[in-house]
């Protein structure tokens, strides 16, 4: 049974990473496996589609937050799609919604900029 | 010219001889031919002699390292070494010996407990208790287990004369067992790992079974450096339990502080795996004069560097409580703190609260960095939310954290808790914040620990599986 399923593919001129299940200690070195590698070799704006997630943790917080800074100090612009209302309970409860960019659009198509 | 006469006759002669020469040659001609076959016989006889022993010799030693993979597979399947020790006498006794027996060290080198194990298992108990009977003393000379265990060199002996028994053995009970199971051949080899050496392993043969030979002994040495890992493995296991059990109690309070006016509950669930520490936490203790401090957070993560932030943050909250009055200049020390000394955006959540008592009510004040915001359950049993959402703590320059009044009458409460409560689920419901309202005020009037432990109840009574995270709760009730 896997609790966590990640697909990286193509947006117009960035890269998606949408995270389906439940991101939380048990799974998140997975998200974490595909998040480094779109890092390294991709380009252009980073998208993490959190609208498939039923579950987040601290540690899945902390995976979400890691990447944002990453993508950000590199000049990547990064946005995230906001996931379902229990998950987006926890970056309210914890402030993130104010710190991250989100978005609650699906995945741009062809747009240089997400949101 | 030739004499006719003399000519006949020699012609004769020589012909006879001649005859002769030729059946001699041919029965030597046969002779040899039979040689020939019958040493060819012979070496396919050989041959087939050699190949039989060969295959013979290849069984055996199959079945002999049999006894490896036996042992290896049970002692791998286990990380407790009483397990480990019962795997590996029990494949002894079926595959080298009639029974043996592990004699294990404590870290002072006293032989601390013993395992056996009979090919037979109905002798099984009288093999343990003649172990029992009377476990090797170190310094004892006739004891041969003491004396691998000084040396660390194996010893063997092959065929043991009766009257030896009587001075390796214990007298009374042992020595009895001993005679009653047979004592005829044995070896004790060493366990070691990481050049200590752990116990000693005896095998023993009874009068029914061919004495020892060196290729027992060898392969007695064999298992024993593998049941030597596997039990260094398990001990190494066992504590790391230990270590984390001793962090975890060393990061809790102990004992919760008597408060004149407030009466503190509190209950701490750790996940599954003891192996880990978890990632809650709470406090509780007196700032200055009448003022009280509570707290409760969950750091990201488990394990050691979850336990050394959730010290940092601990005693960070003690030390910064002492100067600052309001638990959101308390948050910002820590956020501050956390910041200094990690980079890698490890956070904990938080939820301080400052209690107050003044006549008959109570005044609170709650400040929460990105930790789920606390619960008011009033006497009559109406629940409500006590508190604004914070900035998690650790990650950014400028948090934010806000004080919010609490006024609470007696018979009130504040109960706070850690997302671990929230989170437990049946299948994919989640235990959720309405749910847990629903409980705590079934709970009014339950008293402080008899709301923690309400509470508590409900989600292990909830949760399907086993837990998915560390619990944490803390409540606080107003009392005459």
């Amino acid at each position: 049974v896997t609790l966590l399923r990640v697909d990286a593919g193509r947006s117009g001129d960035g890269t998606v990473v949408v995270l389906a299940g439940e991101l939380d200690l048990s799974t998140v070195v997975q998200a974490e496996d595909v998040l480094f590698r779109v890092e390294h070799e991709t380009e252009g704006p980073l998208i993490v589609d959190l609208s498939h997630l039923t579950f987040i943790d601290s540690t899945g917080l902390r995976l979400i937050l890691a990447a944002h800074a990453r993508a950000i100090k590199r000049g990547r612009p990064c946005a995230i799609v906001r996931g379902p209302e229990a998950v987006h309970r926890v970056f309210h409860l914890t402030r993130l919604e104010e710190r991250l960019a989100f978005t609650d659009a699906a995945p741009i198509r062809g747009a240089g900029e997400p949101g | 010219m030739r004499d006719p006469a003399v000519s006949l006759e020699q012609r004769m002669l020589d012909a006879e001889r001649r005859a002769r020469e030729l059946a001699e040659q041919a029965q030597a001609e046969a002779e040899r031919a039979r040689a020939e076959s019958e040493r060819a016989r012979e070496e396919a006889e050989l041959a087939r002699a050699e190949a039989e022993g060969a295959h013979r010799l290849e069984a055996e030693a199959r079945a002999r390292l049999q006894v490896l993979v036996e042992a290896g597979g049970a002692m791998a399947a286990s990380l407790e070494s009483r397990s480990v020790l019962a795997a590996a006498t029990g494949a002894a006794a079926r595959r080298i010996c009639d029974y043996s027996v592990v004699f294990v060290t404590g870290r002072e080198g006293r032989v601390e407990a013993a395992v056996g194990a009979h090919r037979d298992p109905a002798r099984f108990g009288m093999v343990q208790r003649m172990a029992d009977a009377h476990l090797p003393d170190p310094d004892d000379p006739n004891s041969v287990p003491a004396t691998v265990l000084r040396t660390g060199e194996p010893v063997m002996i092959a065929r043991v004369p009766p009257e030896q028994v009587g001075r390796i053995m214990a007298p009374g009970e042992q020595l009895e067992l001993a005679r009653t199971l047979g004592f005829a051949s044995l070896m004790v080899v060493p366990l070691k790992a990481r050049g200590r050496t752990l116990g000693a392993f005896a095998l023993v043969r009874d009068e029914g079974s061919p004495p020892f030979r060196d290729e027992d002994l060898s392969l007695a040495g064999i298992l024993a450096v593998r049941v030597g890992l596997a039990v260094d493995n398990a001990r190494l296991y066992e504590e790391r339990d230990y270590v984390a059990e001793t962090l975890r109690r060393s990061l809790l309070p102990p004992e919760l502080p008597k408060i004149r006016g407030f009466e503190i509950g509190a209950r701490y669930l750790p996940a599954a795996d003891g192996t880990q520490v978890g990632g809650d936490f709470y406090d509780v203790f007196g700032s200055d004069g009448d003022r009280w401090i509570a707290v409760i957070g969950d750091v990201v993560g488990k394990g050691a560097e979850a336990a050394a932030m959730m010290g940092l943050a601990r005693y960070t909250i003690r030390t910064a409580a002492m100067s600052e009055g309001r638990p959101s200049a308390i948050l910002e020390t820590l956020n501050r703190a956390i910041l200094q000394q990690t980079n890698d955006h490890r956070f904990c959540t938080t939820c301080c609260v400052r209690m107050l008592r003044s006549g008959s009510d109570a005044r609170l004040s709650v400040a929460c960095g990105g930790h789920p915001l606390p619960l008011i359950l009033h006497s009559d049993g109406s629940t409500d939310v006590a508190g604004t959402p914070g900035t998690i703590v650790g990650v950014f320059e400028d948090p934010v954290f806000t004080d919010r009044p609490v006024d609470l009458s007696i018979g009130d409460a504040l109960v706070l808790y850690t997302d671990g409560v929230t989170d437990e689920r049946r299948g994919s419901d989640e235990f959720g914040e309405a749910r847990l309202h629903e409980t705590v005020s079934q709970l009014a009037g339950a008293g402080a620990q008899g709301i923690a432990d309400g509470v508590v109840d409900a989600v292990v009574g909830f949760r399907t599986g086993t837990a998915r995270d560390d619990i944490a709760i803390v409540v606080i009730e107003v009392v005459r």
